[in-house]
């Protein structure tokens, strides 16, 4: 995308809900309370949107089909343009860049994307089909394939070239449940140790149930305008400097490397060249840790570590919020919790507040200037990376 | 150059995949303009869209285990199977595939590395993948 001033983008609202195992409520009630937060936080009326793009990933989980139209109606939007987008795990990424094509294009001045899921309505045998159904359905779900037993495979591969160990994996998802202590929006509110992800149970080898993200119930919105728009509001926008999207080919079996994801790499070099910027210019990332490989993975991906080191910055506390490059001060996919839609939209909520400085001192990157959102869904097969700063 | 989309004559990739597997045979396809081959077979090579191609049983199915996993929490219906192993196999023919892993003599299941053979099963139209023993 150009990177001309006159077709800037701006986030200007967030709006978030708890983010939980079990909601009382469904998609509807969490869809409209985020988007109403968004908007008001945006001090934006619902007259105002022009456009909404709703992110769910699921219809068979969240029980609705075709859950724009709820969620619209959730949100009173009536006349405006209104369509949903999905990217498995990266829904909300997927619907939040229609969102900013269609500001682009000067078909709307400001847009409302809402991105939600519920999927705890059902059993884990039952939300584990509906999540497996999302690999070939001619070729790897009749294996019986999980999305655990995916990244279970990429892990055994990793741990084979690298000989890293089910410790350094473990690191990822105590530095996650660490950070989500401090986030009220987080499913969990627990402090682990390596040991308590090494005797949890074995859910896809090498892969334990504290490497695997959660089934979640959530939604997460943002509000986002043309410059024009944005530089009237009070609140100081935060900038979508660079967007970058990128794919893979399908079937896991056909990658000659199962211990990278190059549509990882790709995405983030294209969302730099947009942006200007340099992953050096990166105070602070949001990276999707599904499952806990893949934060491993990405900060190679993304030139944080180099390949097979990933671990490394986690001994060195480098991905700490007082780190070097804090990675998932949110608690990311981990211990924030996981409702797919939403994810990708509330990466960006986290870095739009960190680089606003709003956050309590505990989970506060100080300074942060530069942030960075990185999405996948499925084992890559889409991928985004954004790079926003104030 | 692209050589356009003529419709296929042959069936889909998946009956072709299955119906190999049910008379014993693991079928790969062989692009007859650009050389690709691919395993599951295509019947549209998703190179260069010709669909001409030359689909031929694996003869060598000796191969090495490049992933592996072991499914503990299986999706609905494949409840009465777990655990069960999933791997990757690298064929000395080149190809990978993603298959069921056998458990090994001592009840182990085999790591990265291991060398064997992949087996196909005809009633169940399924491969697995058993390790050489040691």
């Amino acid at each position: 995308m150009s990177s001309d001033a006159s077709q800037s983008v701006a986030v200007i609202g967030v709006g978030h809900t708890k983010f939980s195992g079990g909601s009382t409520q469904g998609l509807r009630e969490l869809a409209s309370e985020a988007g109403f937060n968004a908007m008001r936080d945006a001090d934006t009326d619902p007259s105002d949107v022009d456009c909404l793009v709703v992110g769910v990933a699921s219809g068979a989980m969240s029980e609705q089909y075709s859950p724009a139209a709820m969620v619209a109606d959730s949100v009173g939007l009536r006349g405006v343009m209104l369509q949903r987008c999905e990217a498995a795990c990266a829904t909300g990424s997927a619907a939040l860049a229609a969102a900013v094509r269609t500001v682009k294009a000067g078909e709307a001045r400001t847009a409302l994307v809402i991105g939600a899921e519920v999927m705890s309505k059902r059993g884990t045998a039952e939300s584990t089909y509906h999540l497996s159904r999302m690999t070939d359905c001619e070729f790897e779900y009749p294996l019986g394939i999980t999305f655990p037993g995916m990244f279970g495979l990429m892990a055994s591969s990793y741990m084979n070239r690298y000989s890293s160990t089910q410790e350094d994996l473990a690191l990822v998802s105590v530095k996650n449940h660490e950070n989500a202590l401090e986030n009220p929006y987080a499913q969990f509110h627990r402090r682990i140790s390596v040991d308590d992800v090494l005797n949890s149970k074995m859910v896809a080898d090498p892969l334990h149930l504290l490497d695997c993200s959660p089934v979640s119930d959530g939604a997460a919105a943002v509000v986002i305008s043309c410059r024009e728009v944005a530089e009237k509001k009070e609140k100081a926008p935060v900038w979508i400097r660079g967007i970058g999207s990128a794919s893979l080919g399908n079937l896991l079996a056909e990658r000659r490397d199962l211990t990278s994801i190059p549509s990882v790499r790709l995405a983030a070099r294209r969302a730099f060249a947009n942006s200007g910027l340099r992953p050096d210019d990166v105070d602070v990332a949001e990276l999707h840790d599904c499952f806990t490989i893949a934060e491993l993975i990405e900060y190679e991906e993304l030139g944080f570590a180099e390949r097979g080191k990933g671990a490394h910055l986690l001994r060195n506390g480098d991905t700490s919020i007082s780190g070097r490059i804090p990675v998932n001060p949110s608690g990311g996919l981990k211990a924030k919790g996981h409702p797919l839609g939403a994810t990708g939209l509330s990466m960006v909520v986290e870095i739009v507040k960190q680089l606003r400085g709003e956050l309590p001192a505990k989970r506060r990157v100080n300074g942060a200037k530069v942030g960075l959102t990185q999405n996948m869904g499925l084992t890559g097969q889409y991928s985004f990376v954004y790079v926003l700063s104030r | 150059m692209i050589p356009g989309s003529s419709p296929s004559s042959s069936p889909s990739s998946s009956k072709m995949f299955y119906e190999g597997l049910s008379k014993g045979e693991l079928y790969f396809s062989r692009c007859s303009a650009c050389g690709q081959k691919r395993l599951p077979p295509r019947v549209r090579c998703d190179v260069c869209g010709n669909t001409e191609l030359a689909y031929k049983p694996l003869e060598n199915l000796a191969g090495r285990l490049v992933a592996v996993t072991v499914i503990r929490f299986p999706p609905k219906g494949f409840e009465s199977e777990a655990p069960y192993s999933i791997g990757i196999v690298e064929l000395n023919e080149g190809l990978r595939t993603m298959c069921r892993v056998q458990k090994s003599g001592d009840g182990s299941y085999p790591s990265v590395g291991s060398t064997g053979k992949i087996e196909v099963n005809r009633e169940r139209q399924s491969i697995v993948f058993r390790a050489s023993a040691p």
